[in-house]
């Protein structure tokens, strides 16, 4: 599999052969629908964050007996906490039944709060783990209460805050899997077995064979956050509907390689009254109507394929590159260097923290830019290429280190973590990487000091937020083999040094 | 579709570590794993496929109670050359107790057999119960398991 970490480190320091003229993805979204977005790097009054919790707030707010309460528009896909009502689950109607639900609610939010801009944003759990930090306090930074928090005593959620969810439901192999999945049954849940015709009863009928994406990351994400969560009446957490616009993100995604179902009980099934339109009527979408996002009104962004090397051309990404390793602390036309001579030592009781002033605006650059959704890699290679090779990059380069255990100690690169150790996992999104050296040279008698490149954009724009001229570089030693004690790395230099293409 | 056939918990040991001799109890032809006690479950080719060359296993959950004190996952493992390997990972969504007295409550979850698995010759797999949050507690799953061809 290629993660994206591994793309992107391609693209930075492999960097011969790099896209720069292909027009970027927010040109792609010209004259679309709007775009759907991942939470990440979103502030709590960010305006679609802003507007989903002032939704939430209003739906809350209306009497139970309002169609549009959030009682009521809860109760479309559970009755109560042990009882569906029109959800499938286990047969192939859950995604596109899902997809409509979640885009009704998109709908109702865009006429409620008269933001016609609104698309539902998404918790891509496989790049961010952690819960959305928006939905996690009870009031919001300025002194309101906040809608997105489950207050109601018997059912807050119980995953702790601060745990990523772990990377064997949501991680870059779990998604690699079901991205790989081949025909739409094994991909999205299979149909019942008894199916004969498209009476509205199988739909919540279940009886079909889940496969990875919904046995795993949907179910176990659902269960473990606790609360409502874990029941029937799962959408009365408004977290509910940042994992569902995941899962439809992620079908739209596999779709850009493999085809839907094209058998008429599938495509034909109606599902008769089971949503709702702004003006209250019923709207009852077949399957059929449901395949496109932007036919529904929003979308990823992600459009088909494109064509195999159009637009290439090499770049000097690779010059500069160059030119870096070759001088440390080089600066020149579309390179900034700024570095920090002996910054200490990494040791395992006391991780090395180093922080380094940087100029302001490349680092807002690097932070502004939305990353790429994960998953994208590995369906649409060119749009991680382009992503790649445009923008602002930023390299730390840790330079002549002197090394003790080196061969059984790895050393993990952080940024900007409120504190690190060795039990800080790779799933923390402040990881950047890991390097090490399997034999170092003081074996073969000579005294090299070797350094190495990191990248740290991934993780910067992952972080997102904040203005600042200060990066803080964290590095921590771990053993390599287990029972082996790890040893120490005392940088000779660090630099951190900004291109621009 | 052939159901599996399941067997009692000691058939499996030639093909399971040790660890797992205190497998499920059997009962009305389907087994019972909890977080103590895993279930042994003896597959066989579907014939209307691929056989054993049959591409995916499918572990049904015919009953289940989840645990008072933390949600639990069920992990589906095969033992291969003396290391164990984890085939699939699913929960049980609602999360609720259901009984086999309930038939369309029943659960069906798919996992790939990957590339050089010895499920084809060992004809295994342990299911276990795994807490996510808690010790899993009281928690259980009456399950069975077939091999199926993709399709």
């Amino acid at each position: 599999m290629v993660t994206r970490r591994e793309v992107l480190l391609h693209g930075a320091i492999g960097a011969g052969f790099i896209a720069t003229n292909l027009s970027g993805v927010a040109a792609l979204a010209a004259g679309l629908p709007p775009k759907r977005v991942s939470l990440q790097g979103l502030a709590w009054n960010d305006p679609i964050v802003s507007t989903y919790r002032d939704a939430v707030g209003i739906m809350k707010n209306m009497a139970s007996s309002k169609k549009f309460s959030w009682t009521s528009l809860a109760m479309i896909h559970g009755t109560d906490p042990d009882n569906y009502h029109f959800c499938p689950h286990g047969d192939w109607y859950f995604l596109p039944w899902h997809r409509g639900y979640t885009a009704m609610y998109e709908r109702i939010i865009r006429s409620l709060t008269k933001n016609n801009d609104f698309a539902m944003p998404f918790w891509d759990w496989t790049a961010n783990p952690l819960m959305p930090s928006v939905f996690l306090d009870p009031k919001t930074p300025d002194g309101k209460p906040n809608p997105l928090f489950v207050s109601e005593p018997d059912w807050q959620r119980t995953w702790d805050p601060t745990e990523p969810m772990p990377d064997d439901i949501v991680g870059p192999d779990v998604l690699s899997s079901i991205l790989g999945d081949h025909g739409f049954e094994n991909f999205g849940t299979s149909r019942n077995p008894n199916q004969t015709n498209t009476d509205p009863s199988w739909v919540p009928a279940g009886g079909g064979t889940q496969g990875t994406l919904e046995g795993t990351p949907h179910n176990l994400v659902h269960n473990n956050i606790g609360g409502w969560m874990p029941s029937a009446s799962s959408p009365r957490d408004p977290l509910f509907f940042m994992h569902h616009s995941n899962i439809d993100r992620i079908w739209s995604l596999w779709n850009t390689q493999n085809a839907n179902s094209t058998d008429p009980l599938w495509t034909g099934m109606k599902f008769t009254n089971n949503f709702l339109n702004i003006d209250g009527s019923y709207w009852s979408p077949k399957v059929s109507d449901l395949y496109v996002p932007e036919d529904l009104g929003y979308t990823y962004g992600y459009g088909p394929p494109k064509a195999a090397g159009s637009g290439l051309k090499s770049v000097s990404l690779g010059n500069k590159l160059s030119v870096l390793f070759a001088r440390p602390g080089a600066s020149s036309a579309g390179l900034a260097t700024v570095a920090v001579a002996n910054p200490g030592t990494a040791s395992p009781a006391r991780p090395l923290e180093v922080a380094i002033r940087v100029p302001a605006a490349p680092l807002a650059a690097v932070r502004d830019r939305p990353s790429l959704d994960s998953g994208s890699e590995m369906v649409n290679f060119m749009a991680a290429r382009e992503q790649a090779a445009t923008g602002v990059r930023v390299l730390a380069f840790i330079r002549d280190i002197r090394l003790t255990e080196t061969s059984t100690t790895m050393f993990r690169v952080f940024v900007d973590a409120e504190a690190v150790s060795a039990a800080t996992p790779t799933s923390d999104p402040h990881y950047v990487g890991t390097f090490g050296f399997l034999r170092h040279s003081e074996h073969a008698g000579h005294d090299r000091t070797p350094s190495v490149a990191v990248d740290l954009t991934d993780a910067l724009q992952r972080l997102g937020e904040g203005a600042s001229s200060r990066i803080k570089l964290q590095i921590v030693p771990v053993p390599a083999r287990k029972g082996k004690a790890a040893g120490t790395a005392t940088p000779g230099r660090i630099e951190v040094s900004f291109i621009t293409n | 579709m052939v159901r599996a056939t399941i067997i009692g918990a000691l058939a499996g040991l030639a093909a399971i570590p040790a660890a797992a001799a205190c497998a499920a109890s059997a009962d009305g032809g389907r087994l019972l794993a909890t977080v103590s006690r895993p279930a042994i479950i003896s597959l066989q080719a579907d014939p209307a496929g691929g056989g054993w060359n049959s591409r995916s296993i499918v572990i049904s959950v015919h009953e289940f109670r989840p645990s008072a004190n933390g949600p639990v996952q069920i992990v589906v493992e095969e033992a291969c050359g003396g290391s164990t390997k984890v085939l699939g990972r699913f929960g049980v969504y609602p999360h609720r107790a259901f009984s086999e007295d309930d038939p369309a409550r029943a659960q069906h979850f798919r996992a790939p057999v990957p590339p050089g698995s010895c499920v084809a010759t060992s004809g295994t797999v342990r299911v276990r119960i795994v807490p996510s949050q808690g010790n899993g507690a009281g928690a259980l799953a009456k399950v069975d398991g077939r091999l199926v061809t993709d399709s």
